[in-house]
């Protein structure tokens, strides 16, 4: 089996994973029927959460930032989501979004619903998105986030070596070569599980997402 | 233990101080010279100890005339509102707020509050009822000082919703709901001065002193759990630093700051802990330098947005003067500069160049020393960047400013340039109860018996801020060879204005962006001396906006027409209401579309680029200041 595994692997992952604390998610790819999730999962978002998303504070989802963020087109931009298996509500989003004058190049974004951050959620969604990317001819990741988001950078680390390449009003920019390799133990374990068993995902922390370790 | 943060604050002690084990740092050398210091370890003994002193503690003008108060009076009435705090049931430990403009009344309630072992958590006077509310609910206060009947009425607002709030007490203008501070003094007459010392005997150095409220980048102001210990060392670290303890006269200083910021209030504890006076303005910003020029202070600070009027006032009208007066004007600084290059080189001047200072001192440097009442001998800014050409216009008149860096979260100074090492562009050296390095991502760290004990209530942002014993600055900078540190940058998306004041833009974009019309808000002010901002209409908004006022609905028409101008100034102006004068909006423009990732402002992920705003907007930022 290829360490990077096909859309059609990644529409299979739709199978329940355990995380640490014993709750189960499912991880699938975005679709415009999303948006009624999209929306409530703004509603329990944080300020401190959506500012850390958005760079600036954002009452309420305009229309067309709903449509743009939902109505995905899985090549230029994909969005992987993370749902709670108990309720159904998402807890989870990573996209990226192709830069068009650099088209190896795509800009990463990820969010957790607060009660959800610290589990492992964003670091499984970034492993799956990371090999969707490759999928689609992306090499290279940037990110802006806040100056203090160590939560993201620590995620992103995790992937592979993060290049600052800018800092400015608060915020950093980053860059980094998605590893060809490096997500595939998550993504094996997780694609296995798609057949078989569950997988625990440690905490957050400092723990990389390669060590999920199966369920006894 | 104890789930009351206040009370498990006694039991830890600060981070240890020691030899860092990596990077570039610089060790903390011994400590020597203060002659004149108190020796107190806690902000209570200092004061019990300075009721000892001869001489005047608090000068400051009433009706017309100068008066003063001497350390025998001053320690007396702090005694006497701790007497009083006692009496009314107010316990050790326990949070006293202040909510004033700074006036002699003020330092009473904060030497009395802590001579009654209760924890001072003071208020901005000119923040909003909302925002006085907040510190009062956070800090659970049992008490607060009001300056006045206006001050009041803003605690009357809000009172029902601040369950810890007992007493309201009043400098004037008590009323009904309120206690007047003779009413505090005389309810307290049965307390014994056994038991105000028994209580300050009883506040340990690791014992909380002061909550400080700072802003976060999101939501509400955090609040800085200062200790005794970090006051303390604080004042011994500038006393020592600036070669204040040695003085052959009390140092007299003139004090004008907000004493809720840690700036002011840390001036305040120099100065008592020395035996100075203590210089209090009439709190009319338009008489400030009146006030300095009346009052000869020897020492003064304050912020870059004050040093630069003083600047402006002194060179305006320059441009104008006849070439030679122009001429003479710039061979006088030149000549300045000249001079203190040679003493800072530890070099004689010279004849020529002594004859020279001398005749552009009487024509040029006198004047502006002038300004400050002629006494002054060293001055300090600080709490945001300050222009380099300030700082040497200033230093070529003869006055010795010297740029200091620090913030909250370390009570005051971090670093210092003093007489003897001063490097312009640089924020001077570590204080020798500061240890520093520079992180892996270029961050400044910091640790020392003057950094905090962490946030009150916020378990979260102590442990972001407080790493390994380190205090992780938010500012980006570098350590040079000779130790002195140079700011570059900032991780933390704030906005520090001229007048020091640290912003949270998010708040009020938050609130301008809940309004009907305005779609985005990205407010401007970073060393500025007022925020301003850049809106964008609401294009699913606009139209109807556009049918009300009878107009086509374009918006890039829109965005130039007065009627809607005249709208958008209605929605700033009720979001205004809710904040501090200081964090208000002063003035707007208005984009003529949406901001985009086409024109850059948005990644493709719809982050808004800050940065970028700033600058390819730059043009329409400077406008709205001229």
């Amino acid at each position: 089996m290829s360490s990077i595994p096909s859309t059609t692997e990644l529409v299979s992952l739709g199978a329940p994973v355990a995380l640490g604390d014993g709750t189960r998610i499912r991880i699938r790819q975005g679709h415009s029927s999303d948006r009624g999730l999209l929306l409530r999962g703004f509603e329990r978002l944080s300020p401190q959460s959506r500012y850390r998303r958005f760079l600036v504070p954002i009452p309420e989802l305009s229309e067309g930032t709903v449509r743009y963020l939902t109505e995905v087109d899985h090549h230029d931009h994909e969005a992987i989501i993370a749902v709670d298996e108990e309720t159904g509500e998402g807890v989870g989003v990573a996209r990226y979004v192709r830069d068009l004058k650099r088209p190896d190049t795509a800009e990463v974004a990820v969010t957790v619903i607060d009660d959800w951050q610290g589990r492992g959620v964003g670091t499984l969604l970034v492993e799956v998105l990371s090999a969707r990317a490759r999928e689609e001819g992306i090499t290279t990741f940037t990110a802006l986030m806040l100056a203090n988001n160590s939560d993201m950078m620590d995620m992103l680390s995790r992937l592979g070596p993060v290049r600052i390449v800018d800092q400015e009003a608060g915020t950093v920019e980053i860059e980094m070569s998605i590893p060809k390799i490096g997500l595939a133990p998550a993504l094996k374990k997780l694609l296995r599980i798609a057949a078989r068993d569950d997988v625990v995902v440690p905490p957050g922390g400092r723990q990389r997402a390669g060590r999920i370790a199966p369920q006894r | 233990m104890s789930n009351d943060p206040i009370n498990r604050m006694a039991m830890t002690t600060t981070a240890a101080v020691g030899p860092s084990s990596a990077g570039v740092h610089t060790p903390i050398p011994e400590r020597s010279g203060l002659e004149l210091s108190t020796g107190a370890e806690t902000l209570g003994a200092m004061f019990l100890r300075a009721g000892g002193r001869d001489g005047s503690a608090l000068r400051y003008k009433e009706n017309g005339d100068w008066r003063e108060i001497s350390y025998r009076e001053f320690v007396r009435s702090a005694r006497d509102v701790a007497r009083g705090l006692i009496a009314v049931g107010i316990e050790p430990g326990q949070r006293v707020s202040i909510l004033s403009d700074t006036r002699p009344e003020w330092t009473i309630a904060d030497a009395g509050s802590l001579c009654a072992g209760t924890v001072v958590a003071p208020i901005y006077h000119t923040n909003s009822p909302e925002e006085c509310e907040y510190v009062l609910r956070h800090s659970e206060a049992r008490a607060v000082f009001c300056e006045d009947e206006s001050q009041i009425a803003k605690i009357e607002q809000v009172r029902s919703r601040c369950p810890a709030l007992q007493h309201v007490i009043a400098f004037r203008g008590a009323g009904a709901g309120s206690l007047s501070i003779e009413q505090l003094v005389e309810l307290g007459r049965e307390i014994s001065d056994e038991q105000v010392e028994a209580r300050v005997g009883a506040v340990g150095a690791d014992s909380l002193a002061s909550l400080v409220y700072t802003s976060g980048t999101t939501g509400p102001p955090k609040a800085c759990m200062l200790t005794h210990r970090n006051w303390m060392e604080q004042a011994h670290m500038i006393e020592e630093s600036l070669d204040l303890a040695r003085h052959d006269a009390p140092i007299e200083f003139f004090l004008f700051l907000p004493l809720a910021h840690v700036f002011g209030r840390i001036t305040q504890m120099c100065t008592l802990d020395l035996g100075g006076t203590l210089i209090y303005w009439t709190r009319d910003p338009t008489r400030l330098l009146e006030d300095i020029q009346e009052a000869r202070p020897t020492y003064f600070s304050s912020v870059p947005r004050v040093w630069e009027k003083i600047y402006t006032a002194a060179t305006s009208g320059i441009a104008e003067q006849p070439r030679l007066k122009r001429a003479l004007f710039s061979w006088s600084l030149g000549v300045g500069h000249r001079l203190r290059e040679r003493e800072r080189g530890g070099a004689a001047p010279g004849r020529v160049l002594a004859t020279e200072h001398r005749i552009a001192d009487r024509l040029v440097h006198r004047k502006v020393r002038d300004l400050f009442g002629g006494r002054l001998e060293m001055a300090v800014t600080s709490a945001a960047p300050i222009a380099r050409e300030v700082l040497e216009f200033f230093d070529a008149c003869g006055i010795v400013l010297l740029e200091v860096w620090g913030m909250t979260e370390m009570c005051g100074a971090g670093t210092l340039n003093t007489e003897q090492e001063m490097k312009v562009g640089t924020v001077g050296k570590p204080g020798s109860a500061l240890e520093m390095r520079v992180g892996p991502d270029g961050e400044l760290l910091a640790r020392g018996p003057i950094v905090f004990a962490g946030y009150f209530k916020n378990e979260e942002a102590t442990r972001e801020a407080l790493r390994e014993g380190w205090l992780a600055t938010g500012d980006l900078g570098s350590i040079d060879a000779e130790g002195f540190v140079t700011i570059t940058g900032r991780k933390k998306d704030i906005i520090i204005t001229s007048s020091g004041k640290n912003i949270t833009p998010a708040n009020i974009e938050n609130a301008l962006k809940q309004t009907r019309w305005i779609s985005e808000a990205v407010v401007y002010g970073d060393n500025r001396p007022y925020l301003v901002a850049l809106l964008t209409l609401d294009a699913e908004e606009a139209p109807k906006l556009a049918e009300q006022l009878g107009i086509p609905p374009d918006v890039p028409a829109m965005a130039r027409d007065e009627r809607v101008r005249a709208e958008v100034q209605k929605a700033v102006d009720a979001v205004n209401a809710r904040f501090a004068r200081i964090e208000q909006l002063k003035r707007f423009a208005i984009l003529d579309r949406e901001m985009t990732q086409q024109h850059g402002e948005l990644t493709p992920t719809l982050k808004v680029k800050r940065a970028f705003v700033y600058a390819q907007f730059g043009d329409v930022f400077d406008s709205l200041y001229d």
